[in-house]
């Protein structure tokens, strides 16, 4: 992990002193890096959910469904309140929705996959949530202050989405037969490193002379935040009666942080560039909605000018 | 001050909890083409977990905002130090300290 030295500290805390609001004088270059971070996280918020909509009428239990409807609506509006930064910011949301749809946005790896049983749902959502508040917890500290507004809301919605998929893995594994308790092992094991590459590319050493981190609109670096994961979310799983292979992540109690199973930079580069399993799908899917509801919304516009 | 843009845009104020000495907080916006579909939009968007007991929207385009530079017009204390309540203690300090050094002179 990254220790920094004190007169870095200081640089870093200098980096993130300074706020922003939508009318204040920016840096060049900072509004749209924040235009940016805002609707890259749109598109994941709405894309990133399509997974778990398709099953909504598969739920086994109606409790359950319930709560599923909730996290999409959920999801859904984390997509509204940040699209709306973006648009603040002067990037649209047809905008952001049509440069995925004819492929000018990449979406992260993890988007790009589907669930294939209910109990990879619980594991992989877990992962995923508790990843999201990570990364939501650093960001918060960020300089875009209408963005941190954004994520005041997510984070407490997020923590219910954890908290479900807690419950649905610890379910399959306290009353699951033999067979979903292994469903569930191998969903930890498959999305493990798909969440490790999530948090991107190790530290290079020129990281923070990227813009993204010298407008403190990224906060922390990738290994920061990796480690920061795992020391959360491996003891969580292990106490779920999940069994975490010293292979794919152990703590070294000399170094004090935690080695892992290198991800396979190569493919998630590739999947991310040439898109995923289910990536036609998402994209699609998408592409289709935009059409069906485009006379509504000229409509709706048309109505407010 | 300037004059909010975007006719579509419509910015979303609530309270939370049952205090209603609780100020009303701004929480963000919601696009929308009509007043009362915004209001719903943010009752979806914005009200999901925490107990919400109030809830406006206003149009943007409809709003007279500041701007940095009425940040002097809008500080009071510095601008206004009259109206302060230490302004009057240290009126009322200065006119002691006058009185004393006049009668301090009158009786050398």
């Amino acid at each position: 992990m990254t220790v920094l030295a004190p007169d870095e500290v200081d640089e870093s805390e200098q980096r993130l002193a300074r706020k922003y609001e939508l009318w204040s004088e920016m840096p060049e270059g900072y509004r749209e890096a924040a235009a940016r971070i805002a609707s890259f996280q749109a598109l994941a918020e709405v894309v990133g959910v399509l997974p778990f909509t398709e099953w909504i009428d598969r739920a086994p239990d109606y409790a359950r469904k319930q709560m599923l409807i909730a996290k999409v609506q959920d999801e859904v509006g984390h997509g509204h309140v940040t699209a709306r930064v973006a648009e603040d910011l002067g990037l649209p949301r047809e905008q952001i929705l049509t440069d995925f749809v004819e492929g000018r946005t990449n979406l992260l790896n993890i988007f790009h996959y589907g669930f294939d049983s209910w109990e990879e749902l619980g594991p992989a959502a877990l992962l995923m949530n508790s990843s999201a508040i990570v990364q939501f917890q650093a960001l918060h500290h960020g300089t875009y202050l209408p963005y941190t507004r954004a994520l005041r809301k997510i984070e407490k919605e997020e923590s219910f989405h954890y908290h479900h998929a807690m419950d649905m893995t610890h379910q399959t594994m306290v009353y699951g037969t033999a067979e979903q308790r292994q469903r569930a092992q191998e969903a930890f094991e498959t999305w493990l490193p798909r969440l490790l590459a999530y948090f991107g590319p190790p530290d290079s050493d020129t990281y923070r002379s990227n813009p993204m981190y010298k407008f403190g609109l990224k906060v922390r670096s990738n290994d920061e935040l990796r480690q920061q994961w795992l020391t959360k979310i491996i003891p969580v799983f292990k106490e779920l009666g999940i069994h975490v292979d010293p292979q794919l992540a152990r703590f070294d109690d000399e170094r004090q942080e935690w080695d892992y199973a290198s991800p396979d930079w190569v493919e998630t580069k590739r999947i991310i560039k040439e898109g995923g399993p289910r990536y036609e799908q998402w994209r699609s899917h998408i592409a289709a909605s935009l059409e069906r509801n485009a006379t509504y919304r000229d409509v709706a516009l048309k109505a407010a000018v | 001050m300037r004059r909010g843009g975007d006719a579509d845009v419509y910015e979303v104020f609530a309270r939370f909890g049952d205090d209603p000495q609780e100020p009303i907080r701004w929480l963000g916006s919601v696009r929308s083409g009509d007043p009362e579909l915004a209001w719903h939009a943010a009752k979806e968007i914005y009200t999901r977990r925490e107990d919400c007991t109030l809830l406006w929207v206003a149009q943007r385009a409809a709003m007279v905002l500041s701007e940095p530079s009425d940040a002097e017009a809008l500080r009071s204390p510095s601008r206004l130090s009259y109206r302060v309540p230490a302004f009057p203690g240290r009126h009322r300090r200065a006119r002691m300290k006058a009185a004393a050094l006049a009668a301090a002179e009158a009786s050398s």
